[in-house]
């Protein structure tokens, strides 16, 4: 008998599954179930590092086909077992963890290519195409998905289109949902949604909205058409040093107003300046750098880099030349590694990600940095997707406790801190890494009452026996925390 | 750029405790190079998964079950996760520690034991005669020097599976008037070893290492050539991990780092006729001559040597290679795994449109031609060896 809270026969399940999919492609070993246990949610990994076991799911399988899909959810539909979606299990919010138990769909081995459209220039793939995997193909054929999150090698596209996600290079090629043309989804009933991969349209609300950013919990997502670009011509990088944040921002809202959208945009606070300058420069106390990478016609690079240069020097700027940002660039995996300063024992760390409006931008990112500061931890920061009317926060935190019940309290509270900061700033509490089970809780405080009511009307029409991903995105599930085994 | 090769490592698990648990939390930034992951889309079949399932039997969470044991030995020992680790762990090492303790609480699964079985019986992988080592090569015996200074040393593939590689070096050899024996006698070469250090019985291993150095000892050779990019690893790696070392004097080479330095006399050699059709070939680095031994430029260097001809390349090449799907034992486990890594690596040899797949190892050679028909590809799979040899044959007899 599982040991999930849903309690299903999972041997019967088992053999059903073995009949539809292949004994290969379906799992109940016990090793296979605690790798599936985590994502990459640092939280569970810290819970990890010391052995905690717990969220496994009762099965895995990997389907092939979308026909399969549809059967695993009418079964899960008739004896009640939560389905999980997962693309990369590289998301950091929970997403992937079975915290009810149940069958785990690992979409990995749906990672075609479908059609290369190169007319129309977009590409239309299968959910568990991992980002490297798609670029690989695009750049050996002469063109790029422009989408480069730094989880490329680990996440894919099902994942990146059901968790909103934001490529580094995103101002000029768009988040997900900017390349998004259409989509297949199967509903949590089974049936199957197509929308029209279109450039637009206005026949009604966009039906593929409701998916992009769902996080498994309305629906499975099993194909996507992407616009993609042709490779650029001609790419260059420049770095600028300001006196103060202040002055940086100013910058960064002039180069916006001029009506540039550099593919690489990156204001970081001072204390990720002294990080990112490293071997560069010894920058003075407050001082800002500012990482930019111009990618596109050799007439719109110079025109970027000559118009970009006056800004930064007019709002007293420093020019570093091309040195730091292309480090940046060539070594942008190296924080991603484990290493024994975030791993360590007794060590916690994790990233908030929020956006704002310029009009707040700049108090919010002070009032999260006081916040979380105050619970003892060490923060540095960046500003890495910046728009005409705002940008995103990326608040790095690292900090140490003695016990890991220590550790998990100071983490929650830096969250608590963080977001509450966030929110009465005006902000987002979730610029690109989605909720998860992380950020659900927060959920009926970034939608407000009618708001999160609507959620949760739309997710109980569509998921009647709340199948899908249960708990995730505060929908259909109490429990917010890791299950324990 | 290859990782500093670490001597003497140290032999127990425990003693890379940091490496196999950073792993097992990464952000899996390596996962989407392992073909074994990439086949089976299991995260527990990948470098994240085996280094978590080897933490659970250190921390005593979870014991070698048998689906633990074929995780682990699901892995073909590629390294190309460590051309994609930042850090430069050394996983696929950890990975074979781990099958050392697998064996040794007799849980190895049946395909090793016998691989096992047959090197401790007949002192070859196949399980053939050991008196029939040589049986292929009795004409290339005959051209051997007694007294030479240097040993070809053969290999098990090579010897009872491919022994055309051996022929084709020995041609080579002779163009150049390099005098050199064979390993033959009763008491001459044996297994390198390499595939039972891969498989985790390093006892085997060492009896085997034992009886090569003493094999080479007795020759008097102040060089070893081999074909086999395992061997030469065995000889390099394998046997100074395991305590035994060569004689100071005796230099190991593939044998693409020995013939790089004749470059000047093969020049004229491979100066094929004229009228030769214009020929393109596309190289794989084997796994263990490319990340595990840094060889990747002398196969080139010798390969463009070759006149009228087109040396293309793998998208994925040099340290960032894909395995033939041939390495780590995976053959003897888990063969449908290996065809389906095989069929991968064919296929992307089609993007090339390449007329000749060359390796420089007799495994690779081995597995890509009996995956080749299934694969229902034109394509020509030769050694590196092999292509030399042909071109020098061309020239010398004009065809
Ligand atoms: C090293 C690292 C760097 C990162 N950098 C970035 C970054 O630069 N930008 C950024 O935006 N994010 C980043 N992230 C976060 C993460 O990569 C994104 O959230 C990504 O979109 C998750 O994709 P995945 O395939 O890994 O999803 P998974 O972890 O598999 O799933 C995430 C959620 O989506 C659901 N889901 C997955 N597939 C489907 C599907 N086919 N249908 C329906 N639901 C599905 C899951 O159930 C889960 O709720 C980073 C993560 C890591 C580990
Ligand atoms: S080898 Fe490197 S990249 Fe791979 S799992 Fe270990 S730390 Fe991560």
């Amino acid at each position: 008998m599982s040991k999930s809270s849903i309690a299903f026969n999972v041997n019967r399940v088992k053999r059903q599954l073995e009949v539809w999919l292949g004994k290969e492609n379906v799992s109940a070993a016990e090793v296979d179930r605690i790798c599936y246990s985590r994502d990459a949610w640092p939280l569970r990994l810290i819970r990890l590092g010391r052995l905690v076991l717990e969220s496994q799911p009762d099965l895995i399988v990997w389907p092939q086909t979308v026909e399969q899909i549809q059967k695993i959810v009418l079964l899960a539909n008739q004896e009640r077992i939560p389905l999980i979606p997962v693309s990369g299990a590289g998301g950091v919010a929970g997403g992937t963890l079975a915290i009810t138990g149940g069958i785990v769909i690992d979409l990995k081995k749906m990672n075609r290519v479908l059609q290369f459209d190169t007319n129309s220039l977009t590409v239309t793939v299968q959910p568990g195409i991992l980002g490297q995997e798609l670029e690989e193909y695009l750049q050996a054929r002469g063109y790029t998905s422009g989408h480069f999150p730094s989880s490329i090698y680990s996440s894919a596209y099902g994942g990146f289109a059901a968790t909103r996600s934001a490529g580094v290079l995103s101002s000029k090629y768009g988040k997900i949902e900017d390349v998004i043309t259409g989509l297949e989804v199967v509903l949590p009933t089974s049936e199957l949604l197509r929308t029209k991969a279109v450039p637009r349209s206005s026949m009604g609300p966009d039906l593929k909205h409701l998916f992009i950013g769902s996080e498994g919990a309305f629906g499975i997502i099993t194909e996507i058409t992407l616009r993609v670009a042709p490779q650029s011509q001609a790419t260059q990088f420049a770095s600028y040093l300001f006196p103060d944040l202040t002055s940086g921002m100013a910058a960064v809202k002039q180069i916006f107003r001029h009506d540039l959208k550099p593919a690489l945009i990156r204001l970081y606070d001072e204390n990720e300046t002294r990080f990112v300058l490293g071997r560069f420069k010894s920058p003075p106390k407050d001082a800002c750098a500012l990482n930019l990478m111009y990618s596109a016609t050799k007439e719109l690079v110079r025109l970027e880099s000559r118009t970009i240069k006056r800004v930064c020097i007019d709002e007293g700027g420093e020019n570093l030349g091309p040195g730091p940002s292309k480090h940046w660039w060539e070594n942008r995996f190296d924080l991603y590694y484990p290493s024994s300063l975030n791993m360590g024992p007794g060590m916690l760390y994790d990233v908030l990600d929020v956006a704002a409006n310029y009009a707040n931008l700049e108090k919010m990112y002070w009032a999260m940095r006081e916040a979380i500061e105050a619970t003892g931890v060490s923060t540095m920061s960046h500003f890495s997707h910046f728009y005409p009317d705002g940008g995103n926060i990326y608040v790095i935190f690292i900090g140490h406790a003695r016990t890991p019940e220590e550790v998990e309290t100071k983490y929650e509270e830096v969250w608590q801190v963080g977001l509450e900061a966030a929110h009465q700033a005006g902000g987002t509490l979730s610029h690109q890494h989605g909720v998860g089970l992380l950020k659900a809780p927060w959920m009926p405080i970034e939608h407000g009452p009618s708001g999160f009511a609507l959620l949760k009307a739309i997710k109980a029409h569509l998921d009647p026996n709340n199948i899908l991903n249960p708990g995730k995105l505060g929908l259909g599930e109490k429990s917010t925390t890791p299950r324990k085994e | 750029m290859t990782a500093p090769r670490p001597q003497h490592l140290p032999s127990s698990l425990d003693d890379y405790a940091k490496i196999s648990r950073l792993c097992s939390l990464c952000n899996r930034m390596c996962r989407h190079s392992c073909p074994t992951h990439l086949i089976t889309g299991s995260d527990a079949c990948s470098p994240i998964g085996r280094a978590l399932i080897i933490e659970l039997y250190r921390g005593k969470k979870s014991a070698l079950t048998e689906a633990a044991v074929d995780r682990l030995y699901q892995c073909n020992l590629c390294g190309a996760c460590k051309a994609w680790c930042k850090p430069r762990h050394e996983l696929p090492y950890i990975i074979e520690l781990a099958r050392a303790r697998v064996v040794k609480e007799n849980r190895a699964p049946m395909g090793v034991l016998e691989l096992d079985e047959n090197v401790t019986a007949s002192s070859n992988v196949y399980g053939e005669s050991h008196e029939t080592r040589f049986a292929k090569l009795e004409k290339a015996l005959t051209h051997t020097t007694k007294n030479a200074d240097i040993a070809y040393y053969v290999g098990c593939t090579t010897a009872y599976r491919h022994p055309e590689i051996a022929q084709a070096t020995q041609q080579v050899l002779l163009a150049l008037d390099i005098e050199h024996k064979f390993l033959s006698g009763p008491e001459g070469e044996v297994c390198c070893g390499s595939p039972l250090m891969r498989a985790g019985f390093t006892k085997t291993a060492k009896t085997l290492a034992e009886q090569n150095i003493q094999a080479i000892v007795e020759s008097n050779a102040k060089t070893v050539l081999t074909t086999c990019p395992g061997c030469a690893r065995a000889f390099r790696d394998d046997y100074p991990r395991l305590g035994l070392s060569l004689p100071k004097k005796v230099r190991v080479y593939h044998i693409t780092e020995f013939l790089i330095k004749h470059q000047k006399q093969l020049v004229p050699m491979l100066n094929a006729v004229a009228e030769s059709a214009p020929t393109s070939f596309v190289y794989h680095d084997p796994c263990h001559l490319g990340r595990e031994l840094g060889v990747y430029e002398q196969p080139r260097q010798l390969l463009r040597l070759i006149p009228n001809s087109q040396l293309l390349e793998f998208l994925h090449h040099k340290e960032y290679a894909d395995c033939c799907g041939g390495g780590g034992a995976l053959p003897k486990t888990f063969s449908v795994l290996t065809e389906k890594i095989t069929q991968r690596r064919l296929a992307a040899t089609a993007d090339t449109s390449a007329e000749y797949l060359l390796s420089a190892c007799p495994n690779c050679k081995r597995h890509f031609t009996a995956t080749l028909p299934s694969h229902g590809q034109t394509l020509q799979i030769l050694d590196i060896m092999e292509m030399l040899a042909k071109v020098i044959k061309a020239r010398t007899t004009g065809r």
